[in-house]
């Protein structure tokens, strides 16, 4: 069942059209992320479903029930609770009040307290908004937002400004919740890492349109083209000729499982399923290597000199620092078949 | 172009409209009133009378009279408050007990201190006296502003001007040029308040174009010489707001209103810490202790037992704190309204509301008078038109208060209680009000205090047999009762004096 259905949504600041066309559904349970740069529309979308933006055009149906379209139904009757990019806690209220004040039943204090375990901030309770850090507030709204009892959650930019180690703990913590509760919600962000880990399905917003739905899994494996694959940070598209089931390009050959029905194509090969050896028989040459440090890994920038005038320049990840100094002759390896798009 | 947001249900937003355009309109019209009096009856009037009235030489020296006063004033007071608001932030401790201290001097009512300045110079009269006692009242004026300018400065500029290895002197100049916003604000506010005094001129027998008026109304009622007066006073403070406005829009205040200045405690030499010292002692003394200790010398304490006293508080606080409420509720309304409808009218309001801070009391008792007797008569003399013209004359400081506090409260507060389904009515009463209550209690308590200590307007719009403790102490000190009067001077000293502390301590933002 759809909890959520949007079809042709448009929407225009001015001149500029923000929104263009957006089309998608949310099923129950289903936690739904939508990514997208900084500017592209993001919280406009989320604030469109929400009733406090009105649309240029299109409809929006939340648990089948026309909520923008002909009919326009305001926030407070449209079942959905809201959390804000900045948590949004009522100052003056402690925890326990904030999140009490959504619930309707008469037992608000000790239903509030349950969402409050849930959340695993229930010691928090008589403290007030200024006296938490960012995670703690977020884990604060987000129990407001259970408390409600709506249909759909919207957050926006959840996990923004919050440390790294706290992120991924309030990350787990909040989709176990949410999926031991079958809540459906829809999340904004613009950072990559958030939205492969945390929802079922990931929506790609680029330049006012929905580029790509799917599993993250699935959109990072085979982004639907070239710029979508930037989007999610893959560095490494080299153009290629196809023939009898090979690409040719300029750091080697490699074979293909398909034969593409045109010539000139570019590759996409993740920085993490290539590698690259030591081949005194190569034409490419490493002219210079720059090497960034993750902690869980190197990102390796190899500047390439191919037959001593063609310039290259490829990523890879790994988890040792590259032992090949600058002039070795190399040559690389790929894990997986490389993605191909049309020149 | 963005949509309005409207988040009412249709038949809440339909009742909330019509309240929110008829607040609006009213409380517009109540603080409009005052101006479309004036130009209504000389527009109505014989225009030659007007003419000779404008032209008169009485009328002539009379603004000259006021202006130089002013002027003086404003001088005066603003670099007192300057260097008050150098050295108050100088000061390591009691930085917090001389800020109160010298602001106190705002909740004291001027013709209090001009008593005080006549009960140990009986013979004082002339420009002389007025002008120091209208410094003492005013510079808290300047002193604040730039106080707060200073205090919401980048740590970081000081350091700055040490890697450069600027002299304290050129710091203080440097300094000085990023402040020019609040110098102006406040030393215009001192321009207009010194312009609409009457208490202090009557008291020290200076003639201005407040005390012209008022005289002229008592001998021939709010008629065409009155206005003509009037209508002076309304121009010259229209020109100086303008002025205000034309140098912001010419950019060239506007340096300070981007650029945050800064303060820190950065040591000074000894010598520079006993001046400072010894300059804030001084004031603090004049301005605030002086008055409190000579009326209470003074103070004929026999008076309360007097049920003229009672009568007194309880009219005092009866309008002040009916008007006040009035004033809270309906400012709290129009700008909750605003948060649901952003329209651009509500930040024209807060402009203009600013802006009627320079229609003098004398020129709204005037106006009420020639209004209500002449249209509403049932309503003359009646506790409503008095707490209508308090509305009128302190809407704009309530209103203003509360709005700049509003403005930093984040939006996405009401927005929150409404997607989380809140009705509007508990938005209101469980989201707002609760997010406004520290601007709330300082909004009520000024508009209290503003209200408790206003002279001209009780004086000329006060029912009949009502008298409030300015009006008590006006009528012993205008009959040269000054030890009688020195009694209700202290009520006018230690009442608004304790409730603007409470005021002043509890101030923060949101």
């Amino acid at each position: 069942m759809n909890v959520l259905s949007i079809k042709s949504l448009k929407k225009s600041f001015g001149n500029q059209q923000v929104l263009k066309e957006i089309t998608f559904d949310v099923l129950k349970g289903q936690l739904l992320a939508i990514v997208g740069p900084s500017g592209v529309g993001k919280t406009t979308l989320l604030r469109i479903i929400a009733g406090l933006e009105r649309p240029d055009s299109g409809t929006i149906l939340i648990n089948n029930i026309e909520v923008e379209g002909k009919n326009f139904i305001k926030p407070q009757k449209r079942n959905i609770s809201y959390v804000f990019q900045n948590a949004a806690l009522f100052p003056s209220q402690n925890v326990l009040n904030n999140v009490a004040m959504v619930i309707k039943s008469k037992q608000k204090n000790k239903l509030a307290k349950t969402y409050l375990e849930l959340l695993k901030i229930e010691h928090k309770a008589k403290k007030y908004p200024f006296e938490l850090s960012g995670g703690e507030q977020k884990r604060v709204a987000i129990a407001r937002a259970l408390a409600a009892e709506p249909n759909l959650i919207l957050m926006d930019e959840p996990f923004a400004s919050i440390d790294e180690s706290s992120r991924q703990s309030i990350r787990s913590d909040i989709k176990e919740v949410f999926k031991s509760l079958n809540i459906s919600a829809v999340m904004v962000t613009h950072d990559i890492d958030e939205a492969l880990s945390f929802p079922d399905v990931l929506a790609v917003l680029l330049d006012g349109t929905i580029e790509q739905t799917g599993s993250p899994f699935d959109i990072y494996k085979n982004p639907k083209n070239i710029k979508v694959a930037k989007f999610l940070g893959h560095r490494n598209f080299i153009k290629a000729t196809i023939k009898d089931h090979k690409a040719i390009s300029a750091i080697g050959e490699f074979a293909l499982k398909y034969n593409p029905n045109y010539q000139q194509a570019i590759l996409l090969i993740p920085a993490e399923d290539i590698s690259v050896l030591p081949d005194p028989t190569s034409n490419i040459v490493v002219k210079e290597i720059k090497a960034n440090y993750f902690g869980h890994d190197w990102l390796i920038e190899l500047n390439l000199l191919v037959d001593s005038n063609f310039i290259h320049t490829i990523y890879l990840r790994s988890s040792n620092q590259l032992t090949i100094p600058t002039g070795t002759q190399v040559k690389f390896l790929l894990k997986e078949q490389p993605k191909i798009y049309e020149a | 172009m963005m949509q309005t947001i409207t988040v009412f249900p249709s038949h809440v937003k339909t009742f909330f409209n019509k309240l929110w355009w008829i607040l609006l309109i009213a409380f517009s019209l109540l603080v409009l009133m005052p101006l479309g009096a004036v130009l209504l009856e000389l527009a109505l009037s014989n225009l030659s009378i007007v003419k000779t009235e404008l032209l008169s030489k009485d009328t002539v020296k009379i603004l000259y009279n006021s202006i130089e006063l002013s002027i003086f004033v404003t001088v005066g007071a603003a670099f007192l408050g300057i260097i008050l608001a150098f050295f108050v932030l100088k000061m390591s401790s009691l930085n917090k007990f001389f800020t109160i201290a010298l602001a106190l001097p705002l909740a004291i009512p001027d013709f209090v201190m001009a008593l005080s300045f006549l009960l140990l110079f009986p013979k004082a009269q002339g420009i002389l006296p007025a002008s120091l006692v209208m410094i003492c009242a005013t510079y808290p004026l300047v002193f604040l502003p730039v106080r707060n300018a200073l205090m919401a400065q980048d740590a970081n500029l000081i350091d700055i001007y040490k890697v450069f290895n600027l002299s304290n002197k050129r710091i203080f100049l440097t300094q000085l040029s990023y402040l020019k916003q609040a110098i102006a604000s406040g030393a215009i506010l001192v321009f207009l308040a010194s312009l609409s005094e009457y208490g202090t001129y009557a008291l020290l027998g200076y003639q201005t174009l407040t005390t012209y008026a008022y005289s002229i109304f008592r001998i021939a009622g709010a008629g065409n010489q009155a206005f003509a007066v009037s209508l002076v006073i309304v121009i010259v403070g229209i020109i100086i707001t303008l002025l205000k406005v034309l140098l912001v829009k010419s950019q060239l205040l506007s340096l300070s209103a981007q650029v945050s200045v800064a303060h820190s405690h950065q040591s000074i030499p000894t010598s520079m810490k006993i001046i400072a010292a010894a300059l804030l002692s001084i004031t603090t003394g004049i301005c605030l202790l002086y008055p409190l200790v000579i009326s209470l010398i003074n103070a004929n304490f026999n008076a309360i037992l007097n049920s003229e006293t009672y009568r007194s508080i309880f009219y005092s606080l009866f309008y002040a704190g009916v008007s006040s409420v009035v004033i809270v509720i309906a400012s709290l309304v129009i700008i909750f309204t605003s948060y649901l409808r952003p329209l651009r009218v509500i930040k024209y309001l807060a402009q203009f509301s600013v802006a009627t801070l320079s229609i003098p009391a004398i020129i709204i008792g005037i106006s009420y008078t020639y209004i209500f007797s002449h249209y509403l008569p049932w309503f003359y003399l009646n506790p409503i038109t008095l707490i209508a013209s308090y509305v009128a004359m302190f809407f704009p400081l309530g209103f203003s208060t509360l709005y700049s506090y509003a403005q930093q409260l984040p939006k996405e507060l009401v927005e929150c209680a409404l997607t989380h389904k809140l009705n509007i009515v508990k938005t209101f009463l469980r989201v707002f009000i609760p997010e406004m209550i520290p601007s709330l209690a300082t909004a009520t308590l000024l508009s209290f205090v503003s209200i408790i200590t206003e002279l001209i307007l009780t004086l000329i719009l006060i029912p009949t047999g009502q008298t409030t403790l300015a009006t008590t102490f006006w009528n012993y000190a205008s009959n040269f009762d000054f030890h009688q009067a020195a009694f209700y001077s202290l009520m006018l000293i230690i009442i608004p004096s304790a409730l603007f502390s409470i005021a002043l301590v509890y101030q923060r933002a949101p």
